[in-house]
């Protein structure tokens, strides 16, 4: 029988644990969320909101009970509940710490490193990573157990049991050649934890443009692990494809599309409980999705996704010069020097010149010049030509691009906004 | 019987003929510096630097939209030593990379302090996380990253000539001077970026 772990669920709506945080915060954390309608109390529920952890109900606490980040420098993430109890990444500067919360108490397990998404299996061990590594603590053990990576330079995260004795967990790869940036390899790999060996499990694509990201694995028992994969192009400005996929044993398959960025929260009685970005708010929206498709807003509150509600204890700029405001304080961006549309690039003049001679028909002819690298050293190849549309002093050159692109359609996906 | 001159008054002259020399040199040099020099180094045209999540979306958008690279410089060094190539980023910011950066350091005729790789807008996460990256808005420029991964504590200067320039190119980025001020992410607390420079705080 598959055994359920039944990670985090919800949390309070934000607009009633408001009070328990006096936090700066970046925007407002209720927004949406106050009216949608949320999970009933009484089972486990934990989510991050505003820095701090709010548990509702179950057995580690009184309704409205929150852990609190204690420190202006630190924050509360990645909440991880069972019916064994609750773990959560208390992030700090510098090294984390991670908050664990059982009936036998609460016990605080200060780390060497950046701590990321606790999970529970379902006799109670837990499990962590950490930079190139993970952490273990079996179920009434009091030491941690360190288990290495498959290799070093790789980092390691969102680790999930698959068995009890089997963990799954996304490897970064490091940067090669063949793929020049970090984090745009991520595969899943196994370590068997009695026997330490490591097995790669995936071989997602990845390239010179490509990327493959996997987020958010949740363990469903019986050697299932679900997780969302999303492919993307670097170069592309659209967002990447965002799917669901399914692993059983060494068998990796794809479950659906989904429609747009999420991110698994958890699985409650077989349903899917997702985490969804409200960007505009900052605000992290939980959906239950139930089997037919439709959905049920049980709030708001960072799962096993990063907190957008405050800032990041590592992310902070510190306070100095630098990060003031310039002498005379900001400035509109029309209030500038001259810009220019640039079209390009041609190969030579000539070709050049025919899109010169289209833009001056639509354009003031005296404002297109055709150029060339030592016209433009700065914003032209070497060898290169293009015609420049040149803008008045104080243009708008945000929405001069805009106005081009729509008179010239022809020519958009070879337009540029450049200050030469 | 006209007296010669000394031999110290010879040498004295000669040193002030080349020193005559040598300045004349150089003030030409300078002219032609100032001469090309295309930026005043006024706040005018300085956008509002945004802070935090919020900020960043009310300024650039969504992640990854259409705007985050539409504008454009050419930089020396950019994929390889002298291999240079277009850089992409945000409009909001076409003018700080372009006009006050870029047109910086070729004024200033600094352009081997460059190294590779150079680039800006990238739709990608920062590693492990569910934040986007600020590259996902073209908010950021990376620059000589192959000196200076993420993790490296402390700002490499070698230049695509082998020379060292210390710490001028991520001075150029992070201000003393009004059009620049973009976040050095070297002064992250917990794990330095030095190569990463972005117009915006708090994220």
């Amino acid at each position: 029988m598959r055994s359920k772990i039944l990670l985090i669920t919800t949390l309070l709506a934000a607009a009633v644990f408001g009070s328990l945080s006096g936090r700066p915060h970046t925007a407002s954390g209720a927004g949406p969320c106050e009216r949608e309608p949320r999970l009933k109390a009484g089972s486990s529920v934990g989510a991050a909101v505003r820095g701090n952890v709010l548990l509702r109900g179950g057995s580690y606490g009184a309704p409205g009970v929150g852990l609190s980040g204690d420190s202006p420098d630190a924050m509360m993430r990645h909440v991880s509940t069972s019916g064994r109890g609750l773990a959560v990444v208390r992030d700090q500067v510098g090294d984390d710490a991670l908050v664990v919360a059982t009936r036998a108490g609460t016990r605080e397990l200060p780390q060497d490193g950046e701590i990321m998404h606790p999970a529970w299996s379902a006799s109670g061990d837990l499990v962590w990573a950490v930079d190139d590594r993970l952490g273990l603590l079996e179920r009434g053990a009091s030491r941690v157990r360190s288990i290495p990576g498959p290799d070093q330079g790789a980092m390691l995260f969102a680790p999930a049991f698959a068995t009890e004795h089997t963990v799954v967990v996304v490897r970064s790869a490091p940067p090669t050649a063949s793929v020049p940036e970090d984090e745009w390899s991520n595969d899943l790999w196994s370590v068997n934890l009695r026997s330490g060996e490591w097995r790669r499990l995936t071989r997602f694509p990845a390239g010179q443009d490509r990327w493959t990201a996997i987020r958010t694995p949740v363990g469903l028992g019986d050697g299932v692990v679900e997780f969302v994969r999303i492919d993307g192009t670097a170069s592309k400005t659209e967002p990447p494809r965002f799917e669901l996929w399914s692993l059983s044993g060494r068998d990796v398959r794809r479950v659906r599309a989904l429609p747009g960025e999420r991110y698994l929260a958890g699985v409650v009685g077989g349903y899917h409980v997702w985490n969804i970005p409200a960007f505009t708010t900052a605000t992290w929206r939980l959906v239950l999705e139930r089997a037919d498709g439709t959905t049920v807003g049980l709030g708001c509150g960072a799962v096993a996704v990063e907190p957008m509600d405050v800032t990041d204890p590592d992310r902070r700029a510190p306070l100095g010069r630098q990060e003031q405001a310039p002498p005379g304080g900001w400035r509109d961006p029309t209030d500038g020097p001259a810009a220019a549309v640039l079209v390009g690039d041609f190969p030579d003049e000539a070709a050049a010149a025919v899109a010169a001679t289209e833009i001056a028909a639509v354009y003031e002819p005296t404002s297109v010049k055709v150029v060339r690298h030592a016209d433009a050293p700065t914003v032209l190849l070497q060898g290169a030509w293009a015609v420049f549309l040149h803008l008045d002093d104080g243009a708008d050159a945000v929405a001069a691009l805009d106005t081009f692109r729509e008179r010239l359609p022809q020519w958009a996906h070879m337009s540029w906004m450049v200050t030469p | 019987m006209a007296e010669r001159s000394s031999p110290i008054l010879r040498a004295s002259t000669v040193v002030l003929i080349i020193a005559a020399l040598a300045a004349m040199t150089l003030a030409e040099s300078s002219a032609r510096h100032f001469s090309e020099w295309t930026h005043d180094h006024s706040s005018d045209g300085v956008p509002r630097r945004p802070r935090g999540l919020s900020g960043i979306v009310d300024t650039y958008g969504q992640p990854c939209n259409g705007r985050a690279n539409d504008a454009r410089t050419y930089w020396p060094h950019q994929s390889a030593v002298d291999d240079a190539g277009y850089v992409y980023s945000h409009s909001y910011i076409g003018r700080n990379v372009g006009f006050n950066v870029r047109n910086h350091i070729e004024a200033a005729h600094n352009n081997k302090a460059l190294y590779p790789l150079i680039g800006s807008y990238n739709c990608r996460y920062i590693a492990g996380t569910t934040s986007w990256s600020t590259h996902a808005w073209g908010a950021a420029v990376d620059t000589n990253s192959q000196r200076n991964p993420v993790g490296q504590d402390h700002w490499n200067g070698r230049g695509a000539n082998g020379t060292n320039y210390g710490t001028y190119i991520p001075n150029v980025w992070r201000g003393g001077y009004p059009g620049h001020r973009f976040f050095w992410g070297l002064n992250w607390p917990t794990r330095p970026d030095p190569m990463h420079f972005q117009y915006a705080i708090d994220y």
